[in-house]
C-alpha cells in the first residue's frame, strides 16, 4: 500500500493559503495597516496630548489649525482642541462599530445557521422574524428606548444591534442551506454528531470567511448609523463626541471654520475606505476558486 | 408476504450467530410538488455479524436511499415504514438522540465521494477525535491516541502529520482510507459503505476493498457493501441484493447469484460486466433505461427492459424461493430460470 500523498509543507489550512494571499494585495495590507495605527492613536492619543478633550481654552476661541501653536488642528467655538476631540470621537466611533458589528454579526450568525441547519417550521418562523424585524423603523424603536432607559453608551450599541444583525442572518441562512447538502455535514450526521455540535463546529467555521468579508462592510454602516442617532441628539452626547457628532457640528461652521468640518470627516472617510479596502482584500483573498 | 424467510449462511451453525441488523418490509416515499414518490418498496433483509452483504442496483434503483433511512439520513420529505432492528432495537423513526446512540458508533456507514465527506475548514484530526469524544466520553489525548494506532494500522505513514493536515492536502485515496478509520475508531458492529470506490481510481479500488476485506478479518465487522459493481461485490460478500425500481429482484448467497443467477436483471448484469477471457466479445448492454420514480411501470419494474416479459409481467411479481423449496435464493420473476 502507498503510503501518505501529502503535500510539501504540511498545516497549510485553509486560513493559511487566504493570509498568504492577502499579504499580495498592496491595497488591503495598507487599509489594515492604517486602521490598526489609527486605532492605536486614537487609544493612547489623548493621554500624550497637552489638552484634555472637554476643557476650554479661553484665549483660543475657534483658533485655525498651525502648527505654531499648541492646538495643531485648531480649536472649536467653546476653545477645545480639535485634535483630542477628533481621537476621543475615533475610540467612540470604533468601539461602537466593532463592538456593534460583533454582537450583531454573532447573533445573525447563530440565528441564520440554526434556521438553515433546523429547517422546517422553526426556519419559516426565525425568518419571519427577520421579516417583521426588516419592517420596523429602527430610528422610532431607538428612540422610543432612549427615551425609555436614557441615553447610554451600551444602549446605542445594543439599539444599533437590534436593528442591523438580520442582515447577516439572511446571508448566513442561505449559505447553511447549501452547506447542509454537503457530504461532510452528512457524514458528520453519520458519525451520530448531535444537532448543536453539527451547527456550532462544522457549520460556523465553514460561514468565517463570508462572515468576516461581511463584517468589513458592517463596521462603516454602524459607524455612520452611530452618527445619524448622535445627530438627532439619540446617541452620544456633550461633552463626550464621536466623529459623527464632530462632523455634524462642523458642518454648522463651514463657512467660518472649516476645519471643524475637515478634519474629522477626513479621519471618518479614510476609515471608512480602509474597512471598504479591506473587505474587498479578505473576498478575493478567501475567495477558494482563487488560486 | 413471501419474503418474511431469512436467508441463512449454509456452513454456518445459525443459533450461535447472532442477527445483528434485521430490515423487514422498509417502505421510502418522498412528498414532492408531483405527489408522492415511492423510492423504496418493501426491502427486507438481515445481516450476521461477520457477513457481508453486496447490494447491487443502477442508479435510481432504492439502493443509497434504503441505505440512508437506516441511518436516518433521509431528505426532509421522506417518510418511512417498516423495522429497523439493530441488535434487537428498531431504530427506524425514532428521535435524533436515540438514534445517535448507536449511529456513528455501532453502526457506521462511509460515503461514495471522499473528496466532499471531510469539513475543508477542521483539521483531520478534530474531525476524527470528534467521533470518540462523543461517544465514548474520551478526553483530547486519549482519543488522539485511539486515532493514531488506527491510522496506524490502515498503515497511513507518518500519522501525527497526517493529523496536523487539512483534508485539501490528501488524494481521494488518502482520504476515502481517513473516511474508512474513522468509521472504524469506534469499532462498529456493521458498517455501511455506500459505493465506497465509486469516485476512485481503479488501483485504488482495489487497495480500499483489500483494506475492508482485512478489518472484517480482524473485527469480525459485518459490512454492507452498496455498489453498481458486481465485480466488486463477486471477490467480498456472503450474500447478495439486487435492487431495481425500489424493490429487490434477487437476493442469496453469493454463489447462487453469481453461478445460478434466476432474474433476467442480474443475468442482464452479470452479461454486462467486461471480462478478460473475452475480450474481443462486444459488452451486452441492457437496452433500455432505468424506469423514472414518476411513472414506474405496474408490474415487474424491469418487464419493459426484458427480454422474457409477456402479459403475466403486467402484474407485480413477488419475492419467491428459487428453485421451490430452497432454503436462501428468492427471487421476484414471473418466469425466473437459469438463462434467457
Amino acid at each position: 500500500m502507498p503510503s501518505s500523498t501529502l503535500a510539501a509543507e504540511p498545516e497549510r489550512s485553509p486560513w493559511r493559503d487566504a493570509m498568504q494571499r492577502f499579504r499580495r494585495n498592496k491595497a488591503a495590507v495598507t487599509s489594515l495597516v492604517f486602521l490598526i495605527l489609527i486605532t492605536l492613536v486614537c487609544v493612547i492619543g489623548p493621554w500624550l496630548l497637552p489638552h484634555a478633550y472637554d476643557s476650554t481654552d479661553w484665549d483660543a476661541l475657534k483658533l485655525p489649525p498651525a502648527l505654531t501653536h499648541s492646538h495643531w488642528w485648531g480649536t472649536d467655538e467653546s476653545g477645545r482642541d480639535l485634535l483630542v476631540r477628533c481621537l476621543m470621537g475615533g475610540r467612540i466611533s470604533l468601539m461602537v462599530g466593532i463592538l456593534t458589528t460583533l454582537t450583531s454579526i454573532a447573533l445573525g450568525v447563530v440565528w441564520g445557521a440554526c434556521a438553515g441547519y433546523i429547517g422546517g417550521a422553526v426556519d419559516q418562523v426565525m425568518m419571519r422574524i427577520v421579516d417583521i424585524m426588516y419592517a420596523v423603523p429602527y430610528l422610532l424603536i431607538a428612540i422610543l428606548l432612549v427615551t425609555v432607559l436614557g441615553r447610554d453608551f451600551y444602549l446605542v450599541v445594543l439599539a444599533i444591534t437590534a436593528f442591523s444583525w438580520m442582515d447577516t442572518a439572511r446571508l448566513v441562512r442561505g449559505q447553511t442551506l447549501s452547506l447542509r447538502q454537503m457530504e461532510f455535514i452528512e457524514a458528520a450526521r453519520a458519525m451520530g454528531v448531535s444537532t448543536p455540535r453539527i451547527v456550532f463546529e462544522h457549520i460556523v467555521p465553514n460561514l468565517l470567511g463570508l462572515v468576516l468579508v461581511y463584517a468589513t462592510v458592517t463596521v462603516p454602516s454602524v459607524i455612520l448609523t452611530e452618527s445619524v442617532l448622535s445627530f438627532l441628539g439619540l446617541g452620544i452626547q456633550e461633552p463626550m463626541t464621536s466623529w459623527g457628532v464632530l462632523i455634524h457640528d462642523g458642518a454648522q461652521m463651514l463657512d467660518s471654520a472649516a476645519w471643524l468640518l475637515i478634519f474629522p470627516a477626513l479621519m471618518l472617510s479614510l476609515t471608512l475606505y480602509s474597512f471598504n479596502y479591506l473587505g474587498d482584500g479578505l473576498r478575493d483573498a478567501l475567495d477558494p476558486k482563487d488560486r | 408476504m413471501v419474503c418474511a424467510t431469512r436467508l441463512t449462511r449454509k456452513t454456518d451453525d445459525v443459533s450461535t450467530e447472532k442477527i445483528l441488523l434485521d430490515v423487514s418490509h422498509l417502505n421510502v416515499h418522498f412528498q414532492t410538488p408531483e405527489g408522492e414518490l415511492q423510492a423504496v418498496r418493501d426491502v427486507s433483509f438481515s445481516l450476521r455479524q461477520g457477513e457481508t452483504l453486496g447490494v447491487v442496483g443502477e442508479s435510481g434503483s432504492g439502493k443509497s436511499q434504503t441505505m440512508l433511512a437506516m441511518m436516518g439520513l433521509l431528505a426532509n420529505n421522506a417518510r418511512t415504514d417498516g423495522q429497523v432492528l439493530f441488535r434487537g432495537d428498531n431504530i427506524l423513526n425514532v428521535p435524533t438522540a436515540q438514534l445517535n446512540r448507536v449511529r456513528g458508533h455501532k453502526l457506521a456507514m462511509i460515503f461514495q465521494d471522499p473528496m466532499t465527506s471531510l469539513n475543508p475548514f477542521l483539521t483531520v484530526e478534530r474531525q476524527m477525535t470528534e467521533v470518540l469524544q462523543i461517544h465514548q466520553n474520551a478526553s483530547r489525548g486519549q482519543a488522539r491516541a485511539s486515532v493514531v494506532r488506527m491510522l496506524e494500522s490502515l498503515r497511513i505513514a507518518d500519522p501525527l502529520r497526517c493529523l496536523r493536515s487539512y483534508p485539501h492536502q490528501f488524494s481521494g485515496g488518502m482520504r476515502q482510507r481517513i473516511m474508512i478509520a474513522m468509521a472504524l475508531l469506534s469499532q462498529p458492529h456493521v458498517l455501511i459503505a455506500d459505493e465506497p470506490t465509486t469516485a476512485l481510481d481503479v488501483t485504488v479500488q482495489a487497495q480500499i476493498v483489500a483494506l475492508l476485506r482485512q478489518l472484517q478479518e480482524d473485527h469480525g465487522t459485518s459490512i454492507i457493501m452498496v455498489t453498481h459493481d458486481l465485480g466488486l461485490v463477486a471477490g467480498l460478500s456472503d450474500q447478495v441484493m439486487v435492487m431495481y425500481g425500489g424493490r429487490v429482484m434477487e437476493h442469496g448467497l453469493a454463489d447462487d447469484i453469481f453461478y445460478s443467477a434466476s432474474h433476467p436483471y442480474t443475468s442482464a448484469l452479470l452479461a454486462s460486466i467486461p471480462r478478460l477471457e473475452h475480450a474481443d466479445d462486444e459488452l451486452q448492454a441492457i437496452p433500455g433505461m432505468p424506469p423514472s420514480l414518476r411513472n414506474m411501470p405496474a408490474g415487474c419494474p424491469f418487464a419493459p427492459r426484458c427480454g422474457r416479459a409477456d402479459s403475466d409481467c403486467q402484474r407485480p411479481a413477488s419475492l419467491r424461493l428459487v428453485p421451490e423449496g430452497a432454503s436462501d435464493h428468492q427471487c421476484a420473476c414471473h418466469h425466473p430460470g437459469a438463462k434467457a
